[in-house]
């Protein structure tokens, strides 16, 4: 049996990138995605793509980790590319992918090369989000972003939360499977049946899990108020990642640059591209 | 009863719950993922299917609100469980944050509007606007320009599978949980057992959030599908040639500059009676991209390769030539016959 | 400290507990009746007593969880080095006292292990210069030094139980309540646990240990305290306790060797082998970019045969719930052979298997599926088929009785206890007559009178010719119940004999071998 797991993504190294703040990287992500949605044309996608494989190279990850998230979405990315090219019937048309079947029926599906355009950009769009996020995730160790987000004076209760929830994931993926394999040795035949099997599945997987999960929030509470959890409205930290000077640096010259193009683009020249 | 210093919205056992239920949710995930695969090979469709487990990740984000009570709780599970799906490495990358925030949101305004009733119609109804909401962000991100008839099948599927999953599965499982004697609640027992009619104690507040709801549901359905056009603009055109400015258009850059105009089409075989068309005159397009001195003909070229030709003298004195917004850009030449009415122009070309 | 006042009779007592009464919510019998209680600074306290008699509940009064946290009614008070527990938070009271929980696993809430024994100290705003020193020395102080840079999640269970109770130990109160430290624990990790414990009762804290198996605690404790229905029922020195056997019996405490004799081990085995092992060789795939993947069950080669119940001994991490796993076909060897009556198990789906063979996992919660007690015992056989549908339905009720569940047919088995899920889960897998049962830990946080009840049942599957291998860490439930020992060390086969000469080759195996390259003892010759 294939046991599925999620797992997470950030690689300890000790590289230029690492040690920014992570409300640094994170709003770097930020303008990333914005640029990426704003400006759809292919030479910006790609110069997008190759600064993410930069930031790989800089922060010391293996290309075979990026393209390892890729090689996942290979289905999504041809969905996308698949709607673009059959479904946009504008712009010049190359040819009808359903030719004229009988008089007055057909012909069907024009494959334009705005379509193409399309297919490309989107497809790159949703390719530069999950390298950018991927990369984040990479180099960005949660603990630290938590603490971070309190200079942002989000209380630290909350972003607490989400430490204890990544805390919690490995342990669930590990129940997770022990109750998958506690179905077949009671005989539970969960692989049968389209709709019937797959509602099977998903009570018998989710009900013991959502129990075993639940029977655990009384010791989890006391053992975080019985260490002094929200003892006061704010707490030190065992290291603090602090903001500075190249972080401040860093931040504006991204917003600077982002602007820029965004307002260039926008309202003084067309963006360029090779297709479409 | 306690007489901490610091009292807090949420208590830390509102918070480990809302952590326990994202993390459960991040953790299976994967599960669901895999379980969307196993749906689309068994159903036979390559895509689509998955939208019937969307109601699966909505169904956390019920459960901690039925738990909870507290409005802000939905919200805060959908933004956790969306960064816990984010920093395990789900394959939406950021993007999966706001569309968990939204569903969270969405359930948050339902549960304020509905108060602390137990309605398992208002539930669904709820459930099934957050899951559908899913689709409405990724078509804005991803599936710009699909057709209309494929969005509202991902629609239909999605609030359907909202419906059964988050409405009908999380209800009941909010039940079965608050009797169990593994989750001590909270709540207490009449405000979640009150039945009645919702209607009749629907205050002001609840009346207009709850009409807020209706209007930006259906203000984001309508903008995702009709305003928010394709990513290329099937309204844009470019003009080359002869000219000393060659640029692309869109019908919006002209959009101030709009006349209406009453025409008939005679065309050889169809023939429209005089109407009112709105649209921006040629004239002022050409104008802007300065034909040179030796141009003389104006060729306006539609998407399927047809074109007609113009005398490009003729245009700058005629006022009753507009570009009108008929799928895609459509030309009306008042004065001519229906063969220069071009359908779905894509480029003036000037020589 | 020592040096006595002659001035005052004593000191003023840390603990001091006055006609508490709580019962709580939902419940109509109290949980604590009417209890007195005071404790001494530098007392060393056992309290024990059966499931359900109110052992946590006393230790979450202490630490101000009740009133606090759980609803419920709450008479009389309690008062904590002076503190009044109900009008003061929790948060503050941990300063003064710590309540280490049983499940390591639910009370670690960060990503590593530094960062979890600072959670406190943070919490509490120590500056981080002074958190630094504490993490170094609360570490030292459970020998987990070594632990320093792990994540949390790839800790094992006693690494996990040691940084828990260095996260608590760090915020430095005076009195440490400890539930159940041991119950999951090998006995080697056992031992440096009571190590620690009686490192930081030397340092002058106040210690408080729940626990069912007391014996390892007697020679450090100052004070024993047994508790039965809500009350303190025995409370005097541990070199006292000799003096009243039955009582401890009764109240499900149990000193080495369990005095329990109605049940007797089967006599001699069956000849013919049930199940049949064959050089077992595993190794789990690589999960982390730098672990290296180390076999986690060698060569193992041994057979279970029909009335034999054998206990699978080993530390944690030798082995036993892989091995569990692979017996019930659930993980693919890499070499060797499984046989059930001469047939490869493997041939067979193991929701076909799961007709012969059946597994119950640790946790209860991890394979209640059905929606009533009564549909949770009938399920497995209405996916198998055996036994018919009206049979099936006769037989689920009688085996509900003898389980003492069928007053409970109807409701939800989330709505059991923890006790009764436990059975439920063995009812669950009764009515197909697997011939081969397979329990993983079935007695963590079970008193002897639940072991007993379990093992009642264990006997009669056995004794109708099913086969039983059990994973414990008990050496007292093994000789009292099981005709056969094996041990794993490393994922290695290391003692196959009858119990009583196993758990001699055992003390001799502990007493010399860790931390040297272990040698075969013996194996039961084919």
């Amino acid at each position: 049996m294939k046991m599925r797991t999620s797992s997470f993504g950030y690689l300890q190294r000790n590289s230029f990138i690492h040690r920014l703040n992570p409300l640094t990287k994170f709003a770097v992500l930020i303008l990333l995605v914005i640029l990426t949605v704003t400006l759809v044309s292919d030479i910006v996608s790609l110069s997008i793509f190759v600064f993410l494989l930069l930031g790989y190279i800089g922060a010391g990850i293996n290309l075979r980790y990026a393209f390892g998230r890729l090689r996942r979405l290979i289905a999504f990315i041809l969905l996308i590319a698949m709607v673009q090219l059959l479904f946009t019937s504008y712009g010049i048309i190359l040819f009808y992918l359903i030719p004229p079947l009988a008089p007055g029926f057909g012909p069907f599906f024009p494959i334009t090369i705005t379509g193409i355009a399309n297919a490309i950009n989107l497809a790159f769009r949703l390719i530069n989000i999950v390298l950018a996020s991927a990369l984040f995730v990479a180099i960005t160790d949660p603990s630290r972003f938590v603490a971070a987000l309190t200079s942002l004076r989000i209380p630290y209760r909350y972003g607490y939360t989400l430490v204890l929830a990544l805390r919690l994931v490995p342990l669930f993926d590990k129940e997770s499977n022990t109750v998958q394999a506690a179905q077949r040795a009671r005989g539970i035949p969960v692989d049968q049946g389209i709709i019937r099997g797959f509602l099977r599945r998903v009570r018998f997987t989710f009900m013991p899990l959502l129990f075993s999960a639940l029977g655990r929030i009384d010791a989890l509470t006391l053992a975080m108020d019985g260490r002094g959890f929200g003892y006061a409205p704010t707490r030190t930290y065992l290291i603090f990642p602090n903001f500075v000077i190249k972080d401040w640096l860093i931040v504006c010259v991204s917003i600077f640059l982002t602007s820029l193009l965004l307002w260039y683009f926008l309202f003084v020249a067309p963006l360029p591209h090779i297709i479409g | 009863m306690n007489s901490s210093a610091t009292s807090y919205y949420f208590t830390t056992r509102d918070l480990v719950t809302i952590a326990v239920l994202s993390a459960l949710g991040g953790a299976l995930s994967t599960f669901v993922g895999y379980l969307g695969l196993l749906l689309n090979t068994a159903i036979r469709t390559p895509f689509g299917a998955g939208q019937f487990i969307s109601g699966l990740h909505v169904f956390w984000i019920i459960l901690a609100t039925g738990l909870i009570r507290k409005t802000g709780a939905a919200t805060a599970t959908g933004l956790l469980k969306g960064f816990v799906e984010f920093f395990t490495g789900s394959t939406h990358g950021i993007i999966v944050v706001l569309v968990s925030l939204i569903q969270g949101l969405i359930i948050d305004i339902g549960f304020f509007v509905i108060g602390k009733r137990d309605s398992l119609p208002f539930w669904s109804i709820i459930a099934g606007f957050a899951a559908a909401s899913n689709v409405i962000v990724f078509q804005l991100f991803f599936f710009s320009g699909a057709p209309l008839i494929f969005l509202t099948l991902l629609i239909i599927l999605a609030f359907s599978s909202g419906i059964i999953f988050g409405g009908y599965f999380g209800h009941a499982t909010t039940h079965l949980v608050l009797e169990s004697s593994v989750y001590r609640s909270t709540v207490t027992g009449p405000s979640l057992r009150s039945k009645g009619s919702i209607w009749r104690r629907l205050g002001p507040y609840r009346l207009s959030a709850l009409i807020f709801l209706i209007v930006i549901a259906f203000g984001a359905s309508l903008y995702a599908v009709f305003v928010w056009r394709p990513v290329l603009d099937p309204l844009s055109c470019e003009v080359v040639g002869q000219v000393s400015q060659p640029f692309g258009f869109s019908y919006f850059t002209y959009a101030d500059q709009e006349i209406t105009i009453e025409a008939e089409l005679i065309g050889s075989v169809t023939h429209l009676p005089l109407q009112n068309y709105t649209g921006i005159p040629l004239v002022t397009i050409l104008t802007d991209a300065q034909p040179l001195e030796s141009a003389t003909v104006l060729q306006v070229i539609s998407s399927d390769g047809y074109s007609a030709t113009f005398s490009l003298e003729d245009i700058f004195t005629d006022h009753e030539i507009i570009l009108v917004v008929e799928d895609g850009l459509r030309l009306v030449a008042k004065n001519y016959p229906g063969w220069f009415w071009i359908q779905k122009v894509v480029s003036l070309v000037i020589t | 400290m020592s040096s006595p006042s002659n001035y005052t009779t004593s000191p003023p007592p840390v603990i001091q507990i006055s006609n508490l009464t709580y019962t709580y919510e939902g419940s109509d019998k109290s949980a604590l009746q009417e209890l007195n209680l005071e404790l001494y600074s530098g007392d060393f306290v056992i309290i024990a007593g059966p499931s359900g008699s109110g052992k946590s509940t006393l230790a979450r009064c202490l630490a101000g969880f009740i009133p606090h946290e759980y609803p419920g009614t709450f008479q009389g008070s309690v008062n904590v080095l002076e503190q009044e527990t109900k009008s003061h938070s929790i948060r503050d009271l941990a300063r003064s006292i710590s309540l280490i929980q049983q499940d390591p696993d639910n009370q670690l809430v960060t990503l590593n292990v530094r960062n979890e024994v600072a959670f406190g100290l943070e919490n509490f705003q120590y500056p981080s210069e002074a958190i630094k020193p504490q993490i170094e020395w609360a570490l030292k102080a459970v020998n987990g030094d070594n632990l320093r840079s792990r994540s949390t999640h790839t800790l094992s269970g006693g690494e996990k139980q040691k940084v828990v109770i260095a996260s608590f130990v760090a915020l430095q109160s005076p009195i440490v309540i400890f539930d159940e430290p041991t119950a999951r624990l090998d006995p080697q990790t056992t031992n440096e646990v009571i190590t620690t414990l009686q490192d930081l009762h030397k340092q002058g804290r106040t210690i408080l240990v729940i626990e069912h198996r007391i014996k390892p605690f007697l020679a450090l404790a100052s004070r024993i305290l047994l508790m039965n229905e809500g009350r303190i029922s025995y409370d005097g020195r541990p070199d006292q306790l000799s003096a009243l056997p039955t009582t401890l019996l009764n109240l499900g405490v149990a000193l080495h060797p369990l005095s329990y004799s109605e049940v007797v081990p089967s006599g001699a085995p069956h000849e013919q082998d049930l199940l049949k092992i064959r050089n077992l060789t595993f190794t789990y795939p690589r999960i982390e970019e730098q672990s290296t993947p180390r076999p986690a069950l060698q060569n193992l080669t041994f057979s279970l045969h029909p009335g034999e119940i054998v206990a699978l001994m080993g530390a944690n991490g030798s082995g036993k719930s892989t091995l569990l796993l692979q017996l019930m076909g659930l993980l693919t060897p890499d070499s060797g052979t499984i046989h059930l009556n001469q047939q490869n198990i493997h041939e067979q789906p193991v929701s076909q298997l799961a007709r012969s063979i059946g597994l119950i996992f640790q946790n209860p919660l991890h394979q209640l599926f059905a929606s009533t007690v009564k549909e949770e015992v009938l399920l497995a056989s209405k996916h198998l088929g055996i036994p018919e549908p009206n049979e099936a339905e006769l037989q689920a009720e009688k085996v509900l009785d003898a389980f003492g569940l069928l007053p409970y047919q109807d409701q939800s088995p989330y709505t059991l206890s923890l006790g009764e899920q436990r059975r439920l889960t063995i009812a669950s897998i009764l009515l197909h007559k697997p011939q081969v049962l397979l329990l993983d830990e079935p007695f963590i946080g079970q008193d002897y009178h639940n072991v007993h009840r379990l093992m009642t049942i264990v006997h009669e599957e056995a004794s109708q010719g099913s086969a039983i291998l059990l994973a414990t860490h008990d050496a007292a439930i093994t000789e009292t119940y099981c005709t056969r020992l094996l041990f794993l060390y490393d994922g290695r086969l290391l003692i196959d004999a009858p119990v009583k000469q196993g758990l001699e080759y055992l003390t001799m195996f502990e007493q010399t071998a860790y931390g040297h390259e272990p040698k075969l003892l013996e194996v039961e010759s084919e």
